[in-house]
């Protein structure tokens, strides 16, 4: 069964290679809604410093500046954290109607019957049920998130006192360490949970709740397989970071085009791909339900 | 019948098994004797750290003897995840081999390992055994 999955997927990708579309839009719209946000950080807490680097000043005081960087971001913790949840909800609504539009145009590939403006128009009406369902995740993830952000706040502010004594690094690298970890485990089991929820939102057209129902039965029912899939998608994004490790060596200008190569890579073969895979899996496992 | 190679790979597996039900034990011993000393307020943590490692190498021991079982059974689900965690293993050792030295020699023994492991589960008379 897993050969004829993973033959389809390849297969689909490579008769209907538009399927990257959807994925090259989306990193480049997220890096975009990245830079608005960090370009609105800093023009709200220092305005002055894009005209510090580029007047060349930032070099001849490197550490006054950086200090008054730290102490600025102190002073607006709140406001970054605003902004900080104004980019959660944009990423969120941005992901969400790529990843509808590309679940769809996966689905239609391999049906043989690609079309990204139709695959859009799908992916328009489902938009709503799938915000809804991503949103859910990213309060969960964020929540999770809120005892590291307070005990970065602490680090931030205690920073002098914290780098004297070894005591209180040993003490703040472990809690860190140990939430980072702990973090890292429940988004990992909500991803594994959640695994067919976005398919069955797009592809069968179910409400977030329902989607989220059939979703949890479908992986159920097919755990050994949903395992194997996620280790699978997981050699494969591996694989996608080769060329950064093999350019790597070569220095700076190496390292920036290891990691360009390895991003194309992974936005116009790894991940519809990949995600192919998913959707003739999902397609396959909910027949029987 | 189940060949020769499965069962010593199978059994190597539980070899492994054990290997991390031991270090768990380790962690979880040494855990509870971390004298506060220069630590200080740190001690407790670096105490809990330890509990958490023991809890990681409980759930890597299990993993594997979920494996190793499959294997043992003969089941397609446990070919699977062995291979991809085999071809994981080559992937990872490739990463290793710009580093030079040491780092290096890893990487080279890894890939041959993982890709002899790989050649032999991918014959015909093994995959026939786990009916892939």
């Amino acid at each position: 069964m897993k050969w004829e999955v993973i033959r389809a997927g390849w297969e689909a990708w490579r008769r209907h290679p538009v399927t990257a579309v959807p994925f090259v839009l989306q990193g480049l719209s997220v890096i975009a809604v990245l830079l608005l946000i960090f370009l609105g950080v800093v023009y709200a807490i220092m305005p002055e410093l894009p005209g510090v680097i580029l007047s060349g000043k930032i070099s001849k005081k490197p550490e006054e500046i950086i200090g008054e960087v730290f102490s600025r971001i102190a002073e607006n913790i709140e406001l970054i954290s605003l902004l900080f949840i104004l980019w959660l909800m944009l990423v969120t609504a941005v992901t969400t109607l790529f990843k509808a539009w590309w679940i769809k145009l996966c689905d239609n590939a391999l049906e043989c019957v690609a079309n990204l403006q139709l695959a859009f128009q799908h992916a328009k009406s489902r938009f709503f049920p799938l915000f809804v369902y991503e949103l859910i995740f990213a309060i969960i993830t964020a929540v999770a998130f809120y005892p590291i952000i307070n005990l970065a706040v602490e680090i931030f502010e205690n920073l002098e006192t914290i780098s004297k004594e070894t005591e209180m690094i040993v003490y703040y690298g472990i809690s860190f360490l140990l939430w980072t970890v702990l973090l890292a485990i429940l988004v990992a089991t909500l991803s594994f949970l959640f695994t067919f929820v976005p398919y069955a939102i797009v592809i069968d057209g179910e409400r977030t709740i329902s989607g989220i129902k059939k979703g949890i039965k479908v992986l159920r029912r097919n755990i050994a397989d949903t395992v194997i899939m996620w280790l699978l998608v997981g050699l494969a994004n591996m694989a996608v970071q080769i060329p950064y490790y093999v350019l790597k060596p070569l220095g700076v200008w190496g390292t920036i085009t290891g990691s360009i190569v390895a991003v194309i890579i992974g936005w116009v073969v790894a991940m519809p791909i990949t995600t192919c895979w998913w959707v003739e899996l999902y397609k396959w496992k909910s027949k029987t339900i | 019948m189940r060949p020769l190679g499965v069962t010593i790979l199978a059994i190597l597996g539980f070899i492994g098994v054990i290997g991390c039900f031991a270090v768990a034990g380790i962690f979880a011993v040494f855990g509870q004797y971390i004298p506060p000393g220069e630590l200080g307020e740190a001690a407790p943590l670096v105490s809990l750290l330890m509990t958490v490692g023991s809890f990681v190498f409980v759930v890597i021991g299990l993993v594997n003897l979920v494996i190793a079982y499959g294997l043992w059974k003969g089941a397609s689900w446990a070919w699977w995840i062995y291979l991809i965690l085999l071809a994981l293993g080559i992937v990872s050792s490739l990463f290793m081999l710009p580093q030079g030295g040491v780092g290096m020699t890893q990487g080279i023994i890894g890939i041959i390992i993982n890709g002899i492991i790989i050649y032999y589960i991918t014959r015909p008379h093994v995959k026939e055994y786990f009916g892939v």
